[in-house]
């Protein structure tokens, strides 16, 4: 499936039918999914509305976590078989998920004014995701700086990849700095036990993000391929190359 | 000056199969092929920004080719470029801080061949200034300190971009009296030139990168 | 193969006219404005020392970061190494060791002074200067891993700032509570240990990864 899709001519027929498709399944599981945690879900006894703000944040991160696998999945296929259109997947995954981060920690702060009486609290999670954000900034600025194409996507791709293996230490280093700094008794959005009320409204939400995830991916793939394209016939033909003895 | 330049032990070659390389988005050269025995002197030509320098680079495997590949021979084993090459590029990489002997001692203690460093300064004649910071050499002498690390990395094949930029006719009487020895001792050199070829061995080539039509 | 790599490094700098110091001109221009900032009272700033002495040692080797590929990517000297058979790994090696010298060393070794416009305890000094140690290689190795990355690219200052921080935010962490973990278990605090650990995963992977950065500029 992957062999089969590297090409690009063969991957742009694929998304040609797999981007609607994936836009339409967006579209439907976003508003039946808002409607659900929105108004069908019963507000939480403890947060009373402001629960729903957890129907829009904790998809966010977990989709935010979901698509740095895939940039690093895609950049270990990149550096190893050194595949263009994974360096186009790799830099098109980096954009929703910068997004999604951005958004975990906007709703996280939401949630924390009426939660906490504060926009923001050290909390392990919130820490963690904001530092996700850092790493998603140095990638995609990366690939800004570095004006070879072919360079920029292996070194981001290193980038990616260290990254991916700093994240469970970063994990482990804040939980451990949290402990020890904050009172434990502060709740975080998501709460332990879900009862089906909000467990579906939730899931709906996740298959949500996954699909506005699938659906921009593709269309940042399909923007990047064509952009290529386009650069490379304006482009001069080739030296013409005479070997002659004398 | 024997000791400078003793025989290749064993052939090498260069083998390039339809390379294509490019600048950033720009294409240069297309489907190239050649292949570069012992004994052979390659001039490369062609206008400025036409991918001479480029080519060098891939030749040496300093850039690796968008299609087709380069391959470093040993006799008939393929060997990393690094036993092979020797590359002089355009600019000069002496470092600024250290004495023209300082800079050259700390290449041949990478190569190993610190015996050959007075000889090679002498050689170029650079041994007035063996002394002196490389920051105060003129531009023509740190191309003759440049020539004495081709010598002393003991290499085979080596290239050359444009050696005689900034040289003295005496300067280029010494690169070809340098290309020449190399040759008869059973090596290689390619060289980016603007400059007339000059045929140095009975297996001089030519090749030449043109605007397209 | 590294030693003459080293070497060189040290002679450059040394000849550099004092360019190497300008990081400990920093880490003291650090402390003194942190110590106007908060005021100047001894009371305030001693619980407070050993973030500020970490935060000026991070924030000085940041600003050093950039060099560390710079010179030899620009002048050409990177190619010639390759060429002539000293592999990335054995670059990064090189660079990682002369950076501890001439950039983290100056600093470990001003540290008791900056203890002392402090008033910090000799006990967390002793902390402070172990905890840097340890932290020592990591700190170098991530340096020379974003300055690969980033080899030769003007303006890359401040991206070096942002692409390390994920890196030396678990050093910055058990740094500081190494510092508190040694007041009351002494040198078995499990933080020191977690430091040894986290620059010997530095050396496992960053230092890989900065050979294989290193080697893309070259191909």
């Amino acid at each position: 499936m992957i062999n089969y899709l590297a090409n690009p001519v063969r991957f742009l027929k694929f998304s040609k039918v797999a981007t609607p498709v994936f836009g339409g399944l967006a579209l439907i599981t976003t508003i039946w999914g808002l409607y659900l945690a929105l108004i069908k879900s019963p507000p939480a006894i403890e947060h009373g509305q402001s629960v729903r703000m957890m129907y829009v944040h904790v998809p966010a991160a977990w989709s935010a976590m979901m698509a740095y696998t895939a940039l690093t999945v895609a950049s270990a296929v990149s550096f190893i078989w050194r595949h263009p259109l994974a360096d186009s997947a790799a830099k098109s995954f980096a954009v929703p998920g910068t997004a999604f981060t951005f958004l975990a920690l906007v709703t996280g702060s939401l949630w924390g004014k009426p939660a906490w009486g504060t926009w923001w609290q050290w909390d392990g999670r919130m820490t963690s995701v904001l530092i996700l954000l850092f790493i998603y900034m140095s990638y995609l600025a990366l690939w800004q700086i570095i004006p070879e194409r072919k360079r920029a996507a292996r070194l981001a791709a290193i980038l990616a990849m260290v990254g991916f293996v700093n994240i469970p230490i970063i994990k482990f280093s804040v939980d451990w700095w949290n402990t020890l700094h904050q009172p434990a008794s502060i709740s975080t959005p998501g709460a332990p036990g879900m009862p089906p009320e909000i467990l579906w409204p939730l899931l709906m939400m996740v298959a949500a993000y996954s699909f506005l995830f699938a659906w921009l991916s593709m269309r940042g793939i399909e923007a990047d391929i064509v952009k290529s394209r386009k650069s490379r016939s304006h482009q001069i033909p080739a030296a013409k190359v005479i070997i002659e003895d004398i | 000056m024997n000791i400078l330049f003793p025989p290749v032990k064993k052939s090498a070659s260069l083998e390039v199969a339809g390379i294509s390389l490019s600048r950033g988005d720009r294409s240069l050269i297309s489907g190239l092929s050649i292949t570069i025995n012992q004994g052979d002197v390659l001039w490369t030509q062609g206008n400025n920004g036409i991918g001479k320098t480029t080519f060098l680079e891939a030749l040496a495997g300093l850039r690796r080719p968008d299609t087709g590949r380069v391959s470093w021979m040993e006799g008939s084993t393929p060997v990393r470029p690094e036993k092979l090459i020797a590359y002089q590029p355009h600019k000069s990489f002496a470092k600024a801080l250290l004495t023209t002997k300082e800079d050259l001692k700390f290449w041949a203690g990478l190569y190993g061949t610190m015996s050959l460093v007075t000889e090679a300064l002498d050689y170029v004649g650079l041994s007035e200034q063996a002394d002196i910071t490389t920051q105060n050499l003129s531009a023509g002498q740190r191309r003759r300190l440049a020539l004495a690390k081709l010598i002393i990395s003991q290499k085979p094949i080596w290239i050359m971009d444009e050696p005689g930029a900034a040289m003295d006719n005496s300067g280029v009487q010494l690169i070809d009296r340098l290309i020449a020895q190399h040759i008869e001792r059973g090596g290689i050199a390619i060289i980016a030139s603007h400059d007339t070829s000059r045929k140095l061995s009975t297996q001089t080539r030519r090749l030449t990168l043109e605007v397209a039509a | 193969m590294i030693a003459p790599l080293i070497k060189r490094d040290l002679v450059l700098a040394l000849r550099s006219g004092g360019a190497w110091l300008y990081g400990l001109f920093f880490f003291a221009v650090f402390i003194a404005l942190s110590a106007i900032a908060l005021g100047g009272s001894l009371n305030v700033m001693r619980p407070l020392a050993p973030a500020l002495i970490w935060l000026a040692v991070i924030f000085s080797a940041m600003l050093s970061f950039h060099s560390i590929f710079q010179e030899d990517y620009r002048d050409g000297n990177l190619a010639q190494l390759k060429l002539s058979g000293a592999g990335g790994l054995i670059l990064c090696t090189a660079k990682a060791i002369s950076f501890t010298l001439l950039s983290i060393l100056p600093l470990i070794i001003a540290t008791p002074l900056a203890a002392l416009v402090f008033d910090m305890s000799s006990q967390t000094v002793m902390a402070t200067v172990l905890s840097l140690i340890l932290a020592s290689p990591a700190l170098a190795i991530y340096g020379v891993l974003s300055s690969a990355i980033l080899a030769g690219r003007r303006g890359g200052g401040f991206l070096i700032v942002l692409i390390t921080t994920p890196f030396l935010i678990p050093l910055l962490i058990f740094g500081i509570e190494a510092i508190e973990g040694y007041s009351i278990h002494g040198l078995v605090a499990l933080e020191f240990r977690i430091l040894v650990g986290l620059s010997f995963i530095a050396i496992a992977v960053g230092l890989p990864a900065a050979a294989a950065a290193l080697n893309a500029h070259l191909e």
